[in-house]
């Protein structure tokens, strides 16, 4: 099951249960048969133990977000140093990667640069799923060190707007079965 | 010439009133307008009524930048009329903001007809490319005159928030409840300022805020349109683009807030939204959460200072919570066994709660970075912040404005308009679940044409059925609303 698919599946669910909140309230909503101030003691209890639930919670995801973090010197400390580098410019409306074949099960750092305005590197797996990205900023590059498990013709797409061309700017690069390797 | 009283009106706030139901009026005729042009976007990508991409992409800049403007008129003049009956407010602060940014708006529309179509937040140095991007540079100039235009009228507009509580309490600290706060919850009036006014108070102050990110914003491109600077830093400007321009849509959703504290009493058995502590030290923090999150729109821009990732993530989901612990829960409890009256604008104002929370939710999946990398720049983004306008400041707005309506002419509305006001939660939350799931496939935002393999021609036909129910319920809404427009402002004219 992809990220996208996990995140898209706790979205509906987080969302079902919110709907589900609110029908258990509106159903109760007529006869005002508890004064307010009632209500808002119950309610005043419920709300401090929503706060540290919620914060509890959220506070461990904060964790885990800062250590998922993307960024080199975090993904290096995840996944080792990078065997392999790629050069990688966006163009108006092209991309320049250079090589254009990767091993598979192998780190891989991608420099990415841009020509003269912002684009976006957006990696879409053999499958048409999007599995990674960094933005293409004029004057900077951006690392991004990943892997890729399974070989095949790995679509990029523009995800930054880049006026008209924008939908046109798409390459591919190979990632080749590992030697040695199945 | 003194005026008849009512709940809205108090003797003396006839103008502001009127001023008000312009804003209102000008924010929902303009909103069909460019909602006609989104749903053309989406027939396009369904393949019913294709466009071609010159047109989509200008269409698209048209339709963000439009929206995002002219619901912020919408809302603040509802802020306006609801908040005038307490507070005295300039009329003529109004009218300039107003006149400031409707012709904005003009100018947004002249820039992207005439070709401009770097995307509403028109990343640098993008908009700067003129013809090499596929646009006369007199379009870029009025598009960036426009954003100026409506900088300035979020400057008017704060200012008159801002003067009119001010006087009211005294000084904008008492405004803000701060010797509420620091006296431990007592204070010597008999009562603290409503938490509307506290909101307000701390809403006028943020949009000083974001009127200054707006310049910063615009200076490089203006500096670099007249010759005086040759380029800019990107990432700087990227940072002040996306400060002002997430704010300013923070912004909407808070006023809209504003809105929910005033009205949904009225239809909950008359219990009155409580200024607590807990609230109005909420309200206060807004004046620094708001700015937090905008980080999270540039989570893939890898040379960005992590610390600065970091606070993006504690931002959007402190803010995220605080809304949710404060304001919509406050919502919940204040209609639980309240005996709540079914009407109109209780449907939209607690679909606008909802939706706040349902919009919320996809957002907070975001703005965590590992999912970021692949929700980012999707259809994902457009989902959540879609939901924010449609079913959250959008649906709030909608509502407040047919109670004004309806308090004015002092006539209620049929069983149909109740089925309409549905019918647009229906058809918004289908609508709004589409570009989800398109997201969630890898359909990338800011795009021309569908993508094989995400389902987004099917998604997107769907989507557009979803905005015809939606579209049919605004109508049967506009209807009762036009209706009633020469009754309510009439009301608004008499002798007392």
């Amino acid at each position: 099951m992809s990220k996208a698919s996990i995140g898209f599946a706790l979205f509906v669910l987080l969302s079902v249960v919110w709907t589900l909140i609110w029908a258990f309230v509106l159903v109760r909503s007529g006869p005002p048969t508890l004064t307010y101030a009632a209500v808002a003691k119950r309610a005043a209890a419920i709300r401090v133990w929503l706060f540290w639930t919620f914060g509890s919670v959220l506070f461990v995801l904060f964790v885990l977000s800062v250590y998922f973090f993307p960024y080199r010197a975090f993904a290096m400390r995840r996944m080792g140093r990078p065997q392999l580098k790629v050069e990688v410019v966006g163009k108006m409306w092209t991309w320049e990667i250079h090589p254009d074949s990767i091993p598979a099960h192998t780190m891989v750092e991608f420099d990415v640069t841009a020509g003269n305005i912002n684009h976006g590197f957006g990696i879409y797996s053999p499958a048409g799923r999007l599995i990674n990205q960094v933005q293409a900023m004029p004057g900077y590059t951006n690392q991004l060190v990943t892997s890729f498990d399974q070989p095949g013709k790995y679509t990029v797409r523009c995800l930054e707007y880049c006026s008209l061309g924008h939908h046109l700017m798409v390459s591919s690069f190979e990632v080749t079965p590992k030697k040695g390797g199945k | 010439m003194g005026e008849e009283t009512n709940t809205i009106l108090n003797g003396a706030n006839g103008g502001v009133v009127r001023v008000a139901l312009v804003y209102l009026y000008t924010g929902l005729a303009i909103f069909w307008v460019l909602g006609a042009l989104g749903l053309w976007m989406r027939l396009s990508h369904a393949g019913v009524l294709p466009l071609n991409f010159f047109w989509y992409y200008r269409i698209m800049t048209l339709h963000g930048t439009g929206m995002i403007f002219i619901m912020l008129v919408a809302t603040m003049g509802a802020v306006a009329a609801i908040l005038s009956a307490r507070v005295r407010l300039s009329a003529g602060l109004l009218w300039t903001a107003y006149v400031l940014n409707v012709a904005g708006v003009a100018c947004v529309a002249a820039g992207t007809l005439g070709g401009f179509a770097a995307g509403w937040t028109m990343l640098y140095p993008l908009p700067m490319l003129n013809y090499a991007a596929g646009w006369p540079p007199w379009s870029t100039f009025a598009f960036m005159v426009g954003n100026l235009l409506a900088a300035l009228a979020l400057l008017a507009y704060s200012l008159a928030l801002l003067l009119g509580l001010s006087r009211k309490h005294g000084s904008i600290a008492a405004a803000l409840a701060w010797p509420f706060l620091l006296n431990g919850g007592e204070t010597r009036n008999a009562e603290p300022p409503a938490l509307s006014e506290i909101a307000g108070t701390a809403l006028g102050l943020i949009g000083l805020v974001t009127v200054v990110a707006g310049a910063a914003a615009l200076a490089p491109m203006f500096a670099q349109a007249f010759g005086l600077i040759s380029s800019f830093n990107v990432l700087l400007e990227k940072n002040f683009m996306f400060l002002f321009g997430h704010t300013v849509a923070n912004m909407n959703i808070y006023l809209a807030a504003v809105l929910v504290y005033d009205t949904l009493p009225r239809y909950a058995g008359g219990r009155h939204w409580q200024t607590t502590r807990l609230s109005a030290l909420v309200a206060n923090v807004l004046l620094i959460t708001i700015f937090l999150p905008y980080p999270h729109h540039l989570y893939m821009d890898f040379a960005q200072p992590e610390a600065a990732q970091a606070i993006g993530i504690i931002g959007s989901w402190t803010g995220a919570m605080l809304a949710l612990l404060v304001t919509i829960f406050g919502g919940l409890y204040l209609i639980y066994r309240s005996g709540l009256r079914w009407e109109t604008p209780t449907i939209l104002i607690l679909a606008g709660l909802w939706g706040w929370g349902f919009g919320g939710i996809g957002a907070m999946i975001d703005a965590s970075t590992p999912m970021n990398e692949v929700f980012h720049n999707t259809l994902w983004v457009v989902a959540h912040f879609h939901t924010y306008y449609l079913l959250g400041a959008a649906a709030v707005t909608w509502g407040c404005m047919y109670y004004l309506i309806t308090e004015l002419r002092g006539r209620k509305e049929s069983r149909l308009s109740r089925l309409a006001a549905w019918l647009y939660v229906i058809g918004g939350s289908g609508f709004a679940l589409m570009f989800f799931a398109a997201g969630a496939a890898g359909m990338p935002r800011r795009y021309a044409v569908p993508v094989a393999g995400t389902g987004e021609r099917g998604l997107a036909a769907f989507a557009s059925l979803s905005v015809v129910l939606l579209g049919l319920g605004l109508l049967k809404l506009t209807y009762d609303l036009s209706a009633g427009l020469g009754a309510a402002w009439r009301r608004t004219k008499i002798a007392g």
